[in-house]
């Protein structure tokens, strides 16, 4: 009946070991591509996407007002324009960030293969000659999909907090 | 007399070399503030932005708190943000709505949509002193143009759209029939000019952003570099490039092929019309619009904080009706190259930083050139700097007596 089973749904007790195998490869998952963007190794952090995954960034001001994104990148070519951008990129000092994410909550997706997250990062900056400073702060909106054993990313949408963007602002979020 | 500048180290007409003392002296700063913000039209909404009764937007100009207001039968005014009574700020947010009424938080004197004093809670302890019209607040000169919405603390300055001159026609077809999809800020590490420069100088796109320096790689560059005249100017150039060019770039940036069944987002290739346009109205707001595909409809504003950190503000804008994919479109890609997270941006806030820390040596390297395009008139190539010397002329105008000083 459907009102046990939204009851079954939302209990510990029905949290069974499929569950538990996809919140922790989905954790993993986020903790590798926060773990890869702070080691700028951004060919890898693009192979965490699906084919036509997506990464795209908005500020929490656009996100309740019209929708209006930082950018928005569609599929892996749009990913590769990115990565290609961050390794040619014009700035020195290159910044060293840390990205702190916590209060991951997973949820499953429609089917077994799928699953939805929300988290909480902080990112903090450290240019060349620099203190440390913090960067930005916000919440990721990711759907996954899962292709064979391996889980990734099928949508990441940055929702950044700042109503004023440090000046270089162009690293992963 | 002659040109404040003819004595300089370039050899160079003092037209066509800047000081750089304007970007690192205090006095001078302090001179723009009064002598050029006080005194120019300043951008500060679109009507778009405050579509309903009550709807406000502040903004600071020259270190004035200002509120720009939607009232009855839709008008728009402008007055200090600043209670009569103790000072307060009476509207609080970039962007809100007074449901009609400003009530100052901290003694809840209220205000109507157009800056007069409706009510002071308890005024039985003034006596007869209490002048009300002598709290209305001041009003601020404010004027429409194609919806976007210009105040001006100057009672003496033309009219707005005298100001815009030349720049009128293209703000009415950038922002005509449009309407304002929000708004992104970032700090620019560097004096406010250096930002507005950047819009007038084409010279640097092939070198400074390595994304599409692809697309000028054995192309000639087309396009026009025009002085407006009264300091605003505009480049006009056709898209330019290859696709195919982009696909090679990120090969050689990443060391990977893209892959072979994905098609590069589409770059349009060459094209006979100067349908992307870059317009610079003095003396710190900037049009960007492009033609054919990349729906970019932006303007930006920037101002300073102080000497050496300045605020970018954008807008996006979309066409009023534009078919909804269109619409999805823009909001999803307009800001691509833009922002402090933009490809282009990105590359171009470095820019200014590196530019501001060099100025440290201005008292030995003072002078920096400007000197590009030698045909006499207005107009030059893409790459020539008529649109930065038109700025510079009428700064200079405005500037009148500040730069002479400490010769």
């Amino acid at each position: 009946m459907p009102k046990d089973e939204s009851l079954v749904a939302g209990t510990a007790n029905a949290f069974s070991m499929s569950d538990w195998a996809r919140e922790r490869a989905v954790t993993a998952l986020i903790n590798r591509a926060a773990r890869l963007a702070d080691e700028q190794r951004y060919l890898e952090w693009m192979d965490l996407f699906a084919e036509d995954g997506e990464y795209s960034a908005i500020t929490h001001e656009n996100l309740t007002y019209k929708g209006l994104r930082l950018f928005r990148d569609v599929g892996k070519a749009a990913l590769h324009e990115r990565v290609a951008f961050l390794m040619g990129l014009v700035q020195t000092p290159r910044g060293k960030t840390v990205h702190l994410v916590s209060n991951i909550e997973v949820e499953p997706g429609e089917d077994p293969d799928t699953a939805k997250a929300t988290s909480n990062f902080i990112i903090t900056r450290t240019g060349e000659l620099e203190d440390t400073r913090l960067h930005a702060a916000g919440r990721y909106l990711d759907r996954f999909e899962r292709q064979g054993e391996q889980w990734l990313f099928k949508e990441r949408l940055v929702v950044v907090d700042s109503n004023l963007l440090p000046p270089a602002f162009t690293e992963l979020l | 007399m002659g040109d404040v500048w003819r004595d300089n180290s370039l050899g160079l007409d003092g037209s066509r070399v800047i000081d750089r003392r304007i970007y690192v002296d205090p006095a001078i700063y302090a001179a723009e503030q009064e002598q050029i913000f006080a005194r120019t039209w300043q951008w500060v909404a679109h009507e778009s932005e405050l579509p309903e009764f009550g709807d406000y937007v502040t903004a600071t100009i020259a270190g004035r708190p200002i509120v720009v207001s939607r009232g009855e039968e839709g008008r728009i005014s402008a007055f200090f943000n600043t209670c009569t009574h103790r000072g307060a700020l009476i509207a609080p947010h970039a962007r809100g709505n007074s449901a009609g009424s400003f009530v100052c938080l901290y003694h809840a004197w209220c205000f109507d949509t157009e800056g007069k004093l409706t009510s002071a809670p308890i005024p039985a302890a003034y006596g007869d002193n209490l002048r009300k019209p002598c709290y209305d607040i001041p009003q601020v000169r404010c004027e429409i143009f194609a919806g976007a919405i210009f105040v001006c603390l100057d009672p003496a300055v033309e009219p707005l759209e005298r100001f815009l001159g030349q720049s009128a026609p293209y703000i009415e077809t950038f922002l005509g029939r449009h309407q304002a999809l929000g708004r992104v800020r970032w700090v620019m590490e560097g004096n406010w000019k250096l930002w507005h420069e950047n819009f007038r100088d084409n010279y640097h796109p092939m070198f400074t952003h390595a994304v599409i320096g692809a697309n000028y790689q054995g192309v000639k560059i087309e396009g026009v570099n025009l002085d407006l005249s009264q300091g605003h100017s505009l480049l006009a150039f056709p898209s330019q490039g290859n696709p195919d060019q982009i696909k090679s770039s990120v090969r050689r940036l990443t060391g990977r092929p893209m892959a072979a069944d994905v098609t590069v987002r589409a770059r349009p290739t060459a094209g006979a019309t100067l349908n992307h346009n870059i317009m610079a109205v003095f003396p710190n707001l900037d049009f960007q619009n492009s033609g054919d595909g990349v729906l970019q409809n932006v303007l930006q504003v920037v101002r300073p904080l102080s000497i050496d950190r300045s605020v970018v503000e954008l807008v996006a804008f979309g066409e009023v009706g534009e078919p909804p994919a269109v619409r999805q479109a823009r909001l999803d890609r307009c800001l691509d190259g833009q922002t402090a997270a933009g490809k282009i941006s990105g590359d171009d806030n470095e820019a200014a930083r590196r530019c501001f820390a060099g100025f440290g040596a201005v008292r030995e390297v003072r002078w920096s050139n400007m000197d590009r395009g030698q045909e006499q008139g207005v107009q030059g190539g893409k790459n020539d700097e008529y649109s930065l010397r038109a700025f510079y002329s009428a700064y200079k105008e405005y500037m009148a007596g500040a730069l002479a000083a400490g010769g």
